[in-house]
């Protein structure tokens, strides 16, 4: 599966009903997009903007084929400064997911990171599988994957993408980050007086309430 | 043990000082982190080195105990840390005085089970 994510901040005064449905419609035109879905962020989502619009392809050449035909329209919306004022986008490849039930309703959460102070190659791949392992360790999340990015803009050249999924907030503010897998472990590769510090402080970390697994493809169902 | 939702946490901060440099390092941390970091409550618990004397050409180690209660207070602590740019000048400024270092966070083990219980 190829994915793009994209956490919108709408102009000041911009038509933002328009902007859903302008954005939806380019989705809709690709024939090659498996699903799209374009929610409102969490009032949680601190440096998360105001919307986060996930598109899926079943691989990278359609992705291509999406940007050539309705993914102009698409950047055009995205680049008029009337009506969108930032974007964090990032295009990847599945990497590793996890799952202990599946959820037809709930939280999503994500965190684009970016690792530029990484010392080599395996320190990215211990970040990679420590992050991971969340997962297996979190009761609160329920889904999860981690992925490197293949294309990024915005505010930092974003490297990751941290996804996950919770039955209900709490699953987040209280279990992810109330769990020492958490602060007392991972948290070392993000802060600055730890020896592992390697990413960026800067962060856009992101939430929405989803209907159906964002994870999933809907393949035409 | 403590109490749920309340336990300790426990910060080390393991330095392994150039030869002949433990004494002063522990000075400047002493009085260029200590003040800060207590006014970000974070307290002083214990100060402790190996060997216990001052090695004048090879290396002790220093192991510098702070604690928070309750993890809401770490990342009290955290976040206020790391909006301060002094804490991380005075890493710089001790480099020349140390070999290597560790930060890690730590708990008493009869408190693993009501940490992990969220």
């Amino acid at each position: 599966m190829f994915r793009v994510t994209k956490v919108l901040t709408a102009a000041e005064g911009a038509d933002t009903t328009a902007l859903i449905n302008g954005l939806s419609l380019t989705a809709r035109k690709g024939l090659n997009v498996l699903k799209s879905t374009l929610e409102p962020t969490l009032p949680e989502a601190t440096t998360g903007g105001d919307y986060i619009w996930q598109l899926q392809f079943a691989g990278e050449w359609e992705y291509r084929a999406w940007l050539d035909e309705a993914g102009r329209e698409a950047a055009s919306i995205l680049n008029d400064a009337a009506r969108v004022r930032h974007v964090d986008a990032v295009s990847y490849k599945d990497g590793r997911t996890g799952s202990k039930r599946r959820l037809h309703r709930g939280v999503y959460r994500l965190l684009l990171i970016s690792v530029n102070k990484a010392p080599d190659a395996a320190s990215v791949a211990q970040f990679e599988d420590e992050t991971y392992e969340m997962g297996s360790y979190i009761p609160g999340i329920l889904r999860w994957r981690i992925s490197r990015v293949q294309e990024a803009s915005g505010a930092r050249p974003w490297t990751h993408i941290w996804e996950q999924e919770y039955q209900d907030l709490d699953g987040f503010l209280k279990s992810y980050m109330l769990h020492p897998h958490h602060w007392a472990w991972i948290n070392r590769w993000y802060d600055p007086e730890c020896v592992e510090h390697m990413i960026d402080n800067h962060l856009c970390n992101s939430f929405c309430n989803f209907q159906r697994s964002v994870r999933e493809p809907e393949n035409g169902s | 043990m403590s109490e749920t939702g309340r336990e300790t946490i426990f910060y080390l901060d393991h330095m392994v000082a150039q030869p002949g440099c433990a004494q002063a390092l522990l000075e400047f941390y002493m009085s260029d982190y200590v003040p800060q970091a207590k006014t970000r409550g974070m307290t002083l618990v214990h100060q402790w080195v190996t060997p216990p004397l001052w090695l004048k050409k090879q290396s002790n180690e220093l192991f510098i105990i702070w604690s928070v209660e309750g993890v809401q207070a770490w990342w009290n602590a955290t976040r206020l840390r790391r909006a301060d740019p002094s804490f991380l000048r005075f890493w710089e400024d001790a480099k020349p005085m140390i070999v290597s270092r560790r930060r890690l966070f730590l708990s008493d083990v009869n408190d693993v089970e009501g940490l992990c219980d969220v």
